[in-house]
């Protein structure tokens, strides 16, 4: 940070336009007073006040922690609700300023880092976040550039679920997706209404990369889902209902979906393809001109604080690899097969990537696949 | 006809019974009726979340329906004075207001509103001297009204319209030679005639306002409305705890709606 | 019989909203739809008119579209007819105003729930279980265009009846008794009479109707599960999904282009059902 743009933290502080602890944040000197040995916890945790927004997806957090930070700082939460990362995406890049904190998956990561939506996070604001406890492969998830932009919330995979009472025959690949429902299966089964995913299992089916954006490859993968669309039963991210109720027999989902109807009704199980697929992982990220920065660091921290962790995984049901949480959960927990599969069925899973969620051509073949 | 007319009041009555019999269900899921049991209620009014999107979008609601009855009964009342062309256009505009997709006015609404917003703010910079703009406006409450004023005034300045072509000119003229000021014969004819309009326009624009999802999901900022934070609920597995809500906001729709038609009848009445 | 100053005064904040939300917005679209998708999508400044060349590659959905607003808009017509009559010409009194009130109620709930409920009345463990139960064999329904078309009907037949009503509500009983007197049977004096005199509302009801469906695309999503692909979603998509908000905003000037000629049509319609009407 320059002098001028110093200057201008100063006079804003002056107005009262950042707190005092967002001006420490920014201008460094928080930073350089921990360099020094002089902790603003205490004294400064008292500054926090106002609201702290946080966008993130529907049943994702825990309401007792929200209630906890509160109660701790001061700071009310508010929740912004979406249903997708591109819906997320797409009110950021029209304009909208107001989050402090949003809860992107890996893909979207990039996105926002390149356009300026987020910062490189000040770990030292996030005593709570230990890098060294989290897998290495999602630790660099978070990273762009060489910075860390995002800490890790849940991970998870997606795969298909299949109702085994309806679905007789063995069922452990991408090619028992597509040929089943081109056969015996079909009008029972259904898709995401996902481009990354549909269209990434497609390119799996041939056997390319799930994140390919490969003309002649998309052109095969196209040619496949085009086949594919008249015996589906829907193409969908609202899914459940159809399988609960029986009128869907296959669906490719997310392990979180799976979790849930199996826990409702255990003839429903997961299946991760043995050609592979796609493991994800949701992050916090900042962003860079939220309007309570130094509250947005506060709730990261409370979230990532491993006892109010556990709570977080009992709200979301997904898989954390924090390995200080995964001491305090319940054994059974990490033998979990939908939470936490084997090794050799994680292995040759890929994580989603920014260019294929943006790639025009694989959006333009879901939109065919749609209105075909 | 009789026994038609009853069959499509079941059709319409359908839905309406699976979403308030559900909303009783025990069970976890709607694929079957376990029994009797308050819990998603217990669930919704305990999520401060729902709570919030309700208030939320019941405030908008009532705001958008005062705005655009004030704005669509003066535009009503004024295009009766103005030249074909001006009224053509308006009308125009006010159809076209209605017939736009909600996903195109909404985005470019967010899009437009948020120069606007950095425009205001730089220029006031500018004038105060500041080195930097400092964050004046934001979205809200203030943007989802503004938003839904447009189609909501368009209705409420077609209900009035029809209102006012029954109005009989003889009466005017008669209040023109009784009191002295036009203005006044606005305010002691006109006015009073269109009351039952303008509490059908204001109710209509309440329930289309209350109900509205795309232009909120965009101009809504960090607040979503009850239809914004339903939609996203839905998006990744729903519960009963929506048909909890949804029962509610019937109950609270009943309730507005009757209150307000009895207003409108002895308006009526009195006419 | 109002001053013109007075009337200046009383369109302004008319003016005001149109500007702030309707005419900055459409122009925004507008500049919008002359731009480039930026690589990580949204917009990009260009000036090209290549989307609205693109815009061909959503006909699929433009055909669907107007297929189903068409049909869903004629069976909603259909529908509506007899029961307005029957409101119009059969009750009176308070009776009549409770019975269009309870038209409209269902109509005051939340369209997301009712729409949702649809979704379980017509899934498999809603109307098809119990057509199995009577005997009358499988049935499926969820995701189709038959529960697309369901859940279109319902949405806007409360509209229907309710515009059919003040069309209907405007033939005078003693024509109806005219010409019931001159040896008409009641059904013969419907399609005789009623009809013709109502045209004109019949039109405009059909135009307005067929406009509004056009733009619709949550039923299709809820109820057509991806397998019903409306050009409202394909706009939806195109914003939300693949954020090419240029071809987006050229999909919908598109879109509001068709329905500003519908609008057109049906006023030119309504003036020659009026003449004949008065000719009749």
């Amino acid at each position: 940070m320059d002098r001028k743009e110093l200057s201008v933290w100063v006079e804003k502080y002056r107005r009262g336009h950042i707190s005092r602890r967002g001006f420490l944040t920014v201008t460094g000197i928080g930073a350089t007073m921990l360099g020094m040995g002089i902790r603003p916890s205490r004294a400064l945790s008292q500054e926090l006040s106002g609201t702290v927004t946080l966008a993130t997806w529907p049943s994702y957090q825990n309401q007792a922690n929200l209630d906890s930070f509160t109660e701790k700082t001061g700071v009310s939460v508010n929740m912004a609700i979406f249903g997708s990362n591109e819906e997320m995406m797409a009110k950021m890049q029209a304009g909208e300023s107001g989050f402090d904190i949003i809860a992107p998956s890996q893909y979207a990561i990039p996105l926002y880092a390149s356009g300026q939506f987020i910062e490189p996070l000040d770990l030292s604001l996030l005593p709570n976040y230990d890098a060294a406890a989290v897998e290495p492969r999602f630790v660099e998830q978070g990273t762009f550039d060489g910075k860390t932009y995002a800490v890790q919330k849940n991970w998870g995979t997606s795969g298909f679920i299949i109702n085994t009472t309806m679905v007789t025959t063995p069922f452990t690949s991408v090619k028992d997706y597509f040929d089943g429902i081109r056969g015996p299966y079909s009008g029972y089964g259904v898709a995401l209404d996902h481009p990354l995913d549909t269209v990434g299992f497609a390119l799996k089916y041939h056997g390319y990369s799930f994140n390919s954006v490969d003309e002649a490859e998309l052109k095969k993968a196209e040619e496949l889902l085009l086949e594919t669309k008249p015996h589906l039963y829907a193409v969908t991210t609202d899914f459940q209902p159809m399988m609960s109720s029986g009128d869907a027999s296959i669906a490719m989902g997310w392990s979180f979906n799976a979790m849930q109807l199996h826990r409702d009704m255990p003839e429903i199980q997961y299946v991760i393809a043995k050609e592979g697929g796609e493991i994800w992982c949701d992050f916090y990220v900042i962003t860079r001109n939220g309007p309570n920065r130094a509250a947005a660091y506060a709730l990261v921290n409370h979230l990532l604080d491993p006892a109010n962790n556990v709570l977080e995984f009992e709200a979301h049901g997904s898989a954390i690899s924090d390995t200080r949480v995964l001491a305090l959960l319940p054994p059974e927990v990490q033998t979990d097969p939908i939470l936490y599969p084997a090794k050799e069925l994680l292995d040759p899973l890929e994580f989603g990537i920014a260019e294929a969620m943006s790639n025009p051509l694989r959006n333009e073949i879901m939109a065919r696949f749609k209105s075909a | 006809m009789r026994a038609f007319s009853l069959f499509i009041f079941l059709f319409l009555y359908l839905p309406v019974a699976v979403i308030v019999v559900f909303s009783f269900n025990a069970a976890p899921n709607m694929s079957a009726f376990t029994g009797l049991s308050l819990r998603w209620y217990a669930k919704a009014f305990s999520n401060p979340l729902a709570i919030a999107a309700l208030t939320n979008s019941i405030v908008i609601a009532l705001c958008s329906a005062v705005v655009s009855t004030a704005i669509g009964s003066a535009v009503a009342i004024g295009l009766m004075g103005t030249s074909r062309t001006t009224r053509i256009v308006v009308q125009s505009l006010m159809m076209l207001g209605l017939a736009v997709p909600g996903i195109v006015i909404g985005l470019a609404s967010l899009v437009f509103f948020s120069a606007a917003f950095s425009g205001a703010e730089q220029a006031v910079a500018m004038l105060a001297g500041w080195e930097q703009a400092a964050k004046l406006f934001s979205f809200g409450r203030p943007t989802v009204i503004a938003a839904h004023s447009l189609f909501c005034t368009a209705l409420v300045v077609e209900v009035i319209s029809l209102r006012l072509r029954q109005l009989n000119p003889s009466w005017l003229e008669a209040s023109n030679d009784l009191y002295a000021g036009r203005g006044e014969t606005l305010w002691r004819v006109v006015v009073p005639f269109i009351v039952p309009a303008m509490v059908a326009g204001g109710l209509l624009s309440f329930v289309l306002s209350f109900d509205e999802f795309i232009i909120a999901f965009f101009v809504s900022g960090t607040k979503p409305t009850l239809p914004v934070y339903m939609f996203a609920s839905v998006k990744r597995g729903a519960t009963p705890e929506l048909n909890a809500i949804a029962t509610s906001m019937l109950t609270i729709s009943i309730l507005v709606s009757v209150v307000a038609f009895s207003f409108l009848r002895r308006g009526q009445a009195r006419a | 019989m109002l001053q013109p100053r007075m009337a200046r005064l009383l369109l302004l904040p008319g003016y005001a909203l149109l500007a702030l939300t309707l005419i900055g917005p459409l122009i925004t679209t507008l500049v919008i739809s002359l731009g480039r998708r930026a690589p990580s999508g949204g917009y990009e400044t260009a000036l090209s008119i290549e989307n609205f060349a693109s815009v061909l590659s959503r006909s699929t959905a433009f055909l669907n579209t107007v297929q189903l607003s068409a049909f869903g808009a004629a069976i909603c017509i259909l529908a509506a007819i007899p029961v307005a009559f029957f409101i119009a010409k059969h009750l009176k009194g308070s009776v009549r105003y409770t019975v269009l009130f309870l038209v409209v109620l269902p109509f005051f709930t939340s369209f997301v729930a009712r729409t949702y409920a649809w979704y379980f009345a017509l899934g498999g463990r809603g109307l098809p279980a119990v057509l199995e139960w009577i005997g009358l064999g499988r049935f499926r329904f969820l995701n189709t265009d038959f529960a697309v078309a369901i859940g279109i009907i319902y949405a806007y037949l409360p509209i229907a009846i309710l515009m059919l009503f003040v069309a209907f509500d405007r033939i005078g009983d003693d024509l109806l008794e005219a010409s019931n007197d001159l040896g008409r049977g009641k059904v013969e004096t419907f399609f005789s009479v009623v009809i013709p005199l109502a045209m004109p509302g019949l039109i405009s009801t059909y135009s307005l109707l067929f406009i509004l469906l056009s733009g619709e695309y949550l039923i299709p999503m809820l109820l057509g599960g991806g397998k019903v692909y409306f050009i409202g979603n394909a706009i939806v998509d195109l914003f939300l999904q693949s954020r090419n908000w240029p071809l987006g905003s050229a999909v919908a000037i598109s879109l509001m282009s068709m329905m500003i000629v519908v609008a057109f049509l049906s006023q030119i319609f309504q003036r020659m059902a009026n003449r004949d009407g008065r000719i009749g």
